[in-house]
Formats: structure tokens, C-alpha cells, sequence
């Protein structure tokens, strides 16, 4: 090796070079005293510099690391599960919300079309002299007890959503301007 | 009795393993405030930046890589956080020696106001001859220096942790013990001040 190759030495002594290369430089060493001096003060360098003490940790310092990951844990993503429990309560909440809201909007329109006919029905304009549609007399006349039990038996009907949705009570009545 | 790796360690704690995450925490809980220590000089501040390291550790395990070597990746994040406390501190201390040498890097001396009064009394006048000199040097090269010295961390890794080339890191290391020599010549000459 070259001589005075400080960089070469240096690394040689904080044992970073290939052993291949360390082997040239520490035959060249045996025959070179002037770096070999130069290896022993960068040796005296590294061997002073452990005169650098620093503290321990504190006896504490664990608790306080863990309970700033605890809290951290709180805050986001959550520690060993806290996280999930979170978010699961947070979804069934919504589920509740959603399924709650369904209901109602469901009992509103039952109880839209429980209403009596009546209430719906537009009212019918019968001039002087116009003959009253047979089907809007017969409407007015009470039902004989039989017809009767069998709307009150067909009442059950009225709670399917499925059914009412497409019966459209209106369309058997007259309109005022037909005839 | 088998010994887990820092790498099956971790890979407990990105399943939320407490167990694993206190193992680790034991293990390199000295070397990182002592790490930090060296690095901002005052301890409080080093065991805050230590437990920020593994709070940062705790945060990012799902993007932690099974490839990456954990220590290496620790003192990635301990570096950037010790160099942005410096950075920060800069505003807070005060500045000597200040400027640019022949590579650009800027070199200050960081003298901390909140040192404590226990720290200075314990501390011998050839640990702070050591200490004011390492403080001295670039950051680059004084991370480089601690890590290497003190931490007792590979060359390679070095270069994983300062995001530079093996060959760098070792032109740093060259570059801050010359700087050191000449510092420290009293010390290394005549054994002692």
C-alpha cells in the first residue's frame, strides 16, 4: 500500500476494511513506522473517546413510553384491540340509525293507506240532473252483514306492503268529467 | 431457551402483541436514550425523543418491511428526530463557530441553556473536552461518529440510517476523526488535560 494513506489506516484500525486489504496494511505496518505511528493515535483517539459516559434511562421511563402509546392507541387506530371494539360500536350505532329510520318511513306508509277511503276519495261533483254513476250509489248504501265480514277478513291484506303498493283504490272510481 | 428476533418481535406487534412491544422496548431502551443523549445532550429531552422513537415505531408498524433490519430502522427514525430537535434548538441555544466547510455542511456548536446542573457536575472535563468536540462537528458526521462509537452499529447500517452510500460513511467517519484528532490532540497526546 501507499504510504500515508491516512484514510486506509484509519479504517484499518476501526476494522471496516476487506480482510484482504487489512492483511496488505498491517504488512506494510511492520516495515513503516511512521504509520505505524499514525495507527497508534487514531487507536489513542478511539480509545479516549470512551471517556464520553452519558445517563442510564430513568426508572420510569418504560411506564412513560407505554402510556404514550396507550393514549396514542386511544386516539387512532387503537392498541391491542381497543380500536376495534370502537369501531364495532360505531357500526352497529349506524346499523341501529339506518334500521330505525326504515321502520319508520315503513309505518308511515301503512298508516297512509290505512286511512279510510273516504279521506282519500276526491270529492265528486254531481250537477242537476246528472244521473249519480251506479257504482258511487251503491257506495253509499251500508254493506249487508256478509259483504261486510268479508272486508273485515280481507283487512289482513292492507298489512302487506307488497300488496297495497300496487292496488290503486282510486282507479275503480269515476272521474268527475267521465260520462 | 430460543430468543426471539427484533424481526419476529415486530412482527407480533403489528398483530397488536403488548408482549412483543415491551420486549423491544427493554431491549433497546438504553442504547437509544443513550443514543439521543449524545446526540441533544440533555437527558430530558432524550428520553422524550426516545419515547417519541417508539411511539413513531408503534404507529408505523404496518408499514414496517420484513426485509428491513428493525435496528436499523429504529435509528432511522431516532436520527430524524434528533436531527430536527438540533435543527429546532438552533433558534433556543447558542451558536458558536458557526459556518460552512469545504463540503457545504454547516457546522455548529449547540450549547443547551436547560442542561442540568446534576449533568454538568458529574460530568468529568475529558468527557465535555469529548463531548464539545463531537458537538462541533457536522451533523452528518457527528451522527455517523455516535452511531459508530457509542451505538456500536455496523458501517452498512450506518448507510441504511443516514440514507448515504457504505463508501460515504466511511469518508465521513475518516473526515470526522481527523476533525477530532486535531480537536482532541491534548487528549490523545498526553493522555490526559
Amino acid at each position: 500500500m501507499k504510504c500515508q494513506d491516512r484514510e486506509k489506516l484509519f479504517l484499518f484500525v476501526q476494522r471496516i476494511l476487506q480482510a484482504d486489504e487489512a492483511d496488505r496494511v498491517r504488512r506494510h505496518l511492520a516495515g513503516c513506522t511512521e504509520c505505524a505511528r499514525t495507527v497508534e493515535e487514531y487507536r489513542k483517539l478511539d480509545s479516549a473517546l470512551d471517556d464520553w459516559g452519558v445517563a442510564e434511562p430513568s426508572p420510569w421511563f418504560d411506564a412513560k413510553a407505554r402510556a404514550r402509546v396507550a393514549a396514542s392507541g386511544r386516539k387512532d387506530s387503537g392498541f391491542l384491540g381497543f380500536g376495534r371494539v370502537r369501531t364495532l360500536a360505531a357500526g352497529v350505532a349506524a346499523t341501529v340509525l339506518i334500521v330505525g329510520a326504515l321502520v319508520v318511513f315503513n309505518h308511515q306508509k301503512v298508516a297512509e293507506i290505512n286511512q279510510p277511503l273516504s279521506s282519500l276519495a276526491r270529492p265528486v261533483t254531481i250537477t242537476a240532473g246528472q244521473r249519480v254513476p251506479a257504482k258511487t250509489e251503491a257506495l253509499r248504501k251500508p254493506l249487508p252483514p256478509e259483504e261486510q265480514l268479508k272486508m273485515d277478513e280481507n283487512l289482513s291484506l292492507l298489512e302487506d306492503y307488497e300488496v297495497v303498493a300496487d292496488f290503486d283504490a282510486l282507479s275503480e272510481l269515476p272521474q268527475a268529467n267521465s260520462n | 431457551m430460543v430468543v426471539d428476533s427484533d424481526l419476529d418481535l415486530m412482527l407480533r406487534v403489528r398483530q397488536g402483541d403488548a408482549g412483543s412491544f415491551d420486549e423491544l422496548l427493554r431491549r433497546y431502551r438504553t442504547p437509544l436514550v443513550k443514543y439521543f443523549c449524545r446526540m441533544v445532550r440533555d437527558e430530558a429531552q432524550a428520553e422524550d425523543l426516545a419515547q417519541e422513537a417508539f411511539l413513531r415505531v408503534y404507529k408505523a408498524r404496518h408499514r414496517y418491511r420484513a426485509e428491513a433490519r428493525f435496528a436499523t430502522w429504529l435509528y432511522r427514525i431516532a436520527t430524524n428526530l434528533a436531527l430536527n430537535a438540533i435543527r429546532d434548538a438552533k433558534g433556543l441555544g447558542r451558536q458558536d463557530g458557526n459556518g460552512s466547510n469545504e463540503d457545504g455542511e454547516i457546522s455548529f456548536e449547540f450549547v443547551d441553556p436547560k442542561a442540568s446542573v446534576e449533568q454538568q457536575l458529574i460530568e468529568t472535563d475529558r468527557g465535555r473536552m469529548i463531548r464539545e468536540a463531537i458537538e462541533a462537528l457536522p451533523e452528518n458526521q457527528r451522527a455517523a461518529v455516535i452511531l459508530h462509537k457509542y451505538q456500536d452499529v455496523d458501517y452498512r447500517q450506518i448507510a441504511g440510517i443516514l440514507k448515504v452510500s457504505e463508501s460515504a460513511v466511511k469518508s465521513l467517519l475518516f473526515r470526522a476523526y481527523e476533525t477530532l484528532r486535531a480537536r482532541l490532540e491534548p487528549l490523545v497526546r498526553g493522555g490526559q488535560l
